[in-house]
């Protein structure tokens, strides 16, 4: 009985704050208001649907996603793999680290001054806040990749050098397939983080960013500033969807590759 | 040869990585006319100290703001922390399918972005506002409550003790340890480093705070310096660099801890 103790503050927190009042939302869609509980059907679901500030939100958040998310985890791996086996490794992690570590506000200053200077009026927005969400998250992944590559068996890489396999073989049979548990890891810390891009448009663009730049994120952002409750919970809704549809896309790409990989070994 | 230019290739990385941070420090110390937008310049009317003193000395709105964003990251990290390790420490003792079941759940809120979990929080507040009137939105603890029971650090904690060997645990049972002797003097000192990791990107999220308190307060003045940095940039530019390194202060500070204690944990390998 005793036991139970410890874990009583945190569900207490966890079910008032987050998980009963979500259940008791998911009905705002198809209730008249907030106050009133008579049953819409699908008025609230049908103005949504027709609403284009969603099908852009929802086009643009798929665009960045499927852009970005792989080039950050290529490139925080390629880093890792470059970095791991260095002395100095640790000056190199605080440089790649820092700009998460840095509040939003002060690390984009920056940006600010540079995207202000006009000298990048005909670069797509989408490509400017890319290269900001590459700068500003691949810190993260990078960093667990970099604990992955301390837990690996260094036996097999050794034993791989000293069979003289090919710095690209090393890569695609020895540390891609050793390092499987942390890719998941990293698509999931990915995919979060390529949803935080909200603080960094917000910086530098304000409440309402030029169109193309206008994700999910902005678009419940504006729906919870006007208490918009149907809308919100239908967003919601969408938003968790394609979050559980794109991570399982992309667990099962990844399984695809491993599993191809592990053939050919 | 090769060795070298990965070598030169990753200086040069890391150098780009470092690049905007060294813009924020050295404009720090650029001087620039009240009301002046200078933008893009590394030069501009040389170097002074004199932003920073006005900050230090007279700028009695930065440390109003600075304050805010004190208080709310010391309470969050201390009660995170704390709530943490507990729920941890009690999903990594339950064996249980329910327990099983409960850490999924645990999983799957982490995952969840914040904009959708500020819904859940906004509903709870208005509620509370309609039945009890008592307006949670100008307290700080409306963004204060969903930061201490973000399940973050529950979920770290649990996989990190799940780790204490079970030789040590049974052997402390024998020895007729109970179950708040186990927790104090086996569990919590092995889970020291772990304690530390979470404690850390709680603070950094704390101390970074921007939508959550956006939306969730509904008065200004508790807004944390995290969010009112913005502000500054668009009103008062020639402050802003100084203050945004005044205010990153405390992340240098921690991330140059975290080097040492880096360099601690190397040495024993």
């Amino acid at each position: 009985m005793k036991r139970k103790l410890f874990l009583v503050p945190s569900l207490l927190g966890v079910f008032v704050l987050f998980i009963i009042p979500f259940i008791i939302g998911l009905k705002f869609p198809f209730t008249s208001s907030f106050y009133d509980n008579t049953f819409v059907g699908l008025y609230h679901v049908n103005r949504f649907a027709g609403s284009e500030a969603f099908a852009v939100a929802l086009r643009n958040t798929v665009i960045f996603t499927m852009l970005f998310i792989p080039v950050s985890i290529l490139l925080s791996f390629a880093l890792a793999h470059m970095v791991h086996h260095r002395k100095n490794s640790i000056y190199y992690s605080v440089a790649f680290v820092l700009p998460y570590a840095l509040p939003s506000t002060v690390a984009l200053g920056f940006f600010r001054d540079l995207f202000d200077s006009g000298h990048f009026g005909h670069i797509p927005n989408l490509l400017l806040v890319g290269v900001v969400f590459l700068w500003h998250y691949t810190g993260i992944t990078y960093l667990i990749y970099i604990i992955g590559f301390r837990h690996m068996d260094n036996e097999v890489v050794e034993a791989a050098m000293i069979d003289g396999a090919s710095s690209v073989s090393r890569i695609r049979f020895i540390e891609i397939p050793l390092l499987k548990p942390y890719h998941y890891f990293v698509l999931i810390i990915a995919l979060i983080n390529s949803l935080k891009v909200f603080k960094d448009t917000f910086v530098l663009f304000g409440e309402y960013p030029p169109l193309d730049l206008f994700m999910l994120q902005n678009y419940i952002y504006l729906k919870l500033q006007e208490l918009n409750y149907p809308f919100m919970m239908l967003a919601a809704y969408l938003f968790l969807a394609v979050i559980i549809i794109g991570a399982v896309f992309l667990l099962r790409a990844n399984r695809k590759l491993s599993e191809e990989l592990g053939e050919e070994i | 040869m090769k060795a070298k230019a990965t070598s030169s290739l990753l200086v040069g990385v890391a150098l780009l990585f470092m690049l905007p941070v060294l813009y924020i420090i050295w404009k720090s110390f650029i001087s620039i006319g009240d009301g002046e937008q200078v933008g893009f310049q590394v030069l501009h009317n040389g170097v002074s100290v004199k932003q920073y003193l006005q900050i230090v000395l007279t700028n009695k709105a930065y440390f109003f703001f600075f304050l805010n964003s004190i208080k709310l990251t010391v309470i969050i990290v201390i009660l995170h922390t704390a709530v943490s390790v507990l729920a941890g420490y009690g999903l990594s003792i339950h064996r249980s399918k329910t327990a099983g079941a409960l850490f999924i759940v645990y999983a799957v809120v982490m995952a969840v972005p914040i904009q959708i979990t500020l819904i859940p929080n906004i509903i709870l507040y208005k509620w509370i506002e309609d039945v009890f009137n008592i307006h949670m939105m100008s307290s700080r603890w409306a963004v204060i409550l969903p930061m201490v029971f973000s399940t973050f650090g529950v979920v770290v904690m649990k996989l990190y003790f799940d780790r204490i060997p079970k030789e040590i645990i049974e052997a402390a049972k024998i020895d007729g340890a109970t179950e708040w002797t186990l927790f104090a003097k086996i569990a919590l000192p092995y889970a020291r480093p772990a304690i530390g990791v979470v404690s850390l990107f709680v603070f950094f999220d704390a101390w970074n705070m921007l939508d959550r308190a956006l939306v969730l307060l509904s008065k200004p003045d508790l807004y944390p310096l995290s969010l009112q940095l913005n502000v500054v940039y668009e009103r008062f530019y020639n402050y802003f660099f100084a203050a945004a390194v005044i205010y990153s202060y405390p992340v240098f500070i921690l991330v140059q801890g975290v080097q040492k204690a880096y360099r601690k944990v190397g040495s024993y390998e």
